[in-house]
């Protein structure tokens, strides 16, 4: 699992992670607590799927003015 | 909070992202962000010269200064290649970044900007002479190609650093940034030269931007041609004299230095990254003068601009936004929350290198009402101290480029050229936020313990 820290445009990431699947990789939202949003992935290396997922969104034009954090669900 | 997030959502995201996704000032504080390894090398070398040079002379320490000479003539040679000619590295950045953004061939866009820039500053220097040379002197200049008036002696055909540092840096932006706009226009209306596919891609590429780039720097020139016979003046300096003085000077009042300072703490709060989305206000206004300032101390000369970009790192982002080092300080001391003082901890040696997201998103402050009033008022207090100490001379303006993660105190000291005053200004200001901050760290930890009684 990983988590992310965000807190605005929380609908748009849960979208744009829900909706991903390449390379074997997908995500998928398991919890919504305030801020943190925690996603079930696919992937075998979470720190590598905690940075795809800050790529995917800093990638988007919303996303590239957002301060949020990502990170390993321990 | 929800009410505001929604409101944030609805009003305010939009506007950052559109501010934060213009292609011409993203590619402005690309630009600038692009050219910081030249920027820490030349800042670096007078750094070294102002260690092993400047205050071992003053110290009378002559054969030491003899013996570290090799040293100085390096980085002399490494100013000349970096900051002394910085608006050169600027244009070229200025344009692969502005290319790229709209989807043109960002090298292409490189030369194109860097091309109109040469054009438009002027290639003749003059010397002012004591008295006025002698009739055989002055044919001797003459008959070398120079021109002599009176006591001034014009050389022509040359580019001297002083038309090529940070002070021509608004002349890259906008005939670079005109001659980027006709290349890139023309690229993507397709008025270009196409190759066969068998050409190999390097040569294609090169065939494809031959027309957008000629017809650019052509435009550009006969623009500069045209100015220069209207006004008698070079396009560049102009631009320099009319645009980029009033504008440095803009940047050293002190409504823009606090506004930027509380709207950064604001777009923080509310999960938005603040230097993100002022950068081309925080680097087009503040690198430039950050880097006259370099190059004062290099010549020797009294720097002019109080305030520059690693202003605001050495006297009010301590620890990262919002001088949070202090917070988790008067938590570590004060708190007698378990789970923020666990955060404290964890964040503490980050922070130290000014890195705060474990705490802005671990305490968190992010959104935490409670820490809303010290995150925005601590960093405003201590830019208006800073400020206004600056403005009366009582510590010198930053003139060295620090890297942002240096702890803080150090970097104040090495921003400042080693001026102790501007450490002790840093500390005092740390001891204000310190006490901005502890009221409600008390509170919140007094709100933690009365709900514990309260279950």
């Amino acid at each position: 699992m990983i988590f992310l820290n965000a807190p605005i445009s929380q609908d748009k990431i849960i979208d744009l992670l829900n909706n991903y699947d390449e390379n074997g990789i997908s995500f998928k939202l398991k919890s919504k607590n305030g801020m943190k949003l925690v996603f079930d992935t696919t992937a075998e290396d979470l720190d590598a799927a905690a940075k795809l997922a800050k790529s995917l969104i800093k990638a988007q034009s919303w996303g590239m003015v957002l301060y949020f954090q990502a990170g390993v669900e321990k | 909070m929800q009410g505001i997030v929604n409101w944030l959502e609805k009003y305010v995201v939009p506007i950052a992202t559109k501010i934060g996704s213009i292609p011409w000032l993203v590619a402005l504080r690309d630009g600038f962000i692009s050219t910081m390894p030249i920027t820490m090398a030349g800042s670096f070398a007078t750094l070294l010269n102002a260690l092993l040079n400047t205050y071992p002379a003053q110290w009378g320490w002559d054969g030491f200064v003899k013996g570290v000479q090799p040293i100085v003539a390096i980085d002399g040679l490494v100013w000349n290649g970096t900051l002394g000619i910085f608006a050169v590295f600027f244009a070229a950045m200025w344009g692969y970044h502005l290319s790229e953004n709209y989807h043109a061939d960002g090298l292409g866009g490189a030369l194109v900007s860097l091309s109109a820039f040469f054009i438009s500053v002027n290639t003749t220097t003059s010397l002012s002479l004591g008295k006025s040379l002698s009739k055989d002197v002055a044919k001797l200049f003459t008959d070398a190609g120079a021109t002599v008036d009176g006591k001034t002696v014009t050389l022509g055909g040359l580019f001297t650093m002083g038309q090529l540092n940070s002070a021509a840096l608004f002349t890259a932006m906008i005939l670079g940034g005109l001659a980027v706009v006709i290349y890139i226009w023309l690229l993507h209306k397709d008025i270009t030269i196409k190759m066969p596919d068998t050409v190999p891609p390097a040569v294609s590429k090169a065939f494809t931007a031959m027309i957008p780039s000629m017809a650019a720097i052509f435009i550009v020139a006969i623009v500069n041609y045209l100015f220069t016979k209207m006004t008698g003046q070079v396009f560049g300096d102009w631009i320099n004299a009319t645009i980029q003085a009033p504008l440095m000077k803009l940047g050293q009042g002190p409504g823009l230095v606090i506004l930027v300072s509380l709207l950064v703490q604001i777009l923080w709060f509310f999960g938005i990254h603040g230097p993100n989305v002022l950068g081309p206000i925080l680097e087009g206004v503040w690198t430039p003068t950050q880097n006259l300032n370099i190059e004062a101390l290099k010549n020797g000369t009294n720097p002019i601009y109080y305030w520059t970009r690693s202003s605001f790192d050495a006297y009010v982002w301590f620890g990262g936004s919002g001088g949070t080092i202090v917070l988790l300080a008067a938590i570590l001391i004060f708190s007698k929350r378990a789970d923020e003082k666990a955060v404290a901890k964890l964040a503490f040696a980050p922070g130290l290198f000014n890195i705060n997201e474990p705490v802005m998103f671990g305490l968190p402050i992010v959104l935490n009402a409670i820490y809303f009033i010290p995150f925005i008022l601590a960093p405003v207090v201590n830019t208006i101290i800073a400020y206004f100490v600056t403005a009366a001379h009582w510590v010198n303006p930053v003139t060295v480029s620090v890297p942002w993660i240096t702890p803080p105190v150090l970097l104040a000291w090495m921003a400042t050229n080693f001026d102790w005053r501007a450490a002790v200004l840093a500390l005092v200001n740390m001891v204000i936020a310190f006490f901005i901050w502890l009221p409600f760290v008390l509170a919140s930890s007094r709100m933690a313990a009365d709900e514990e009684q309260a279950a």
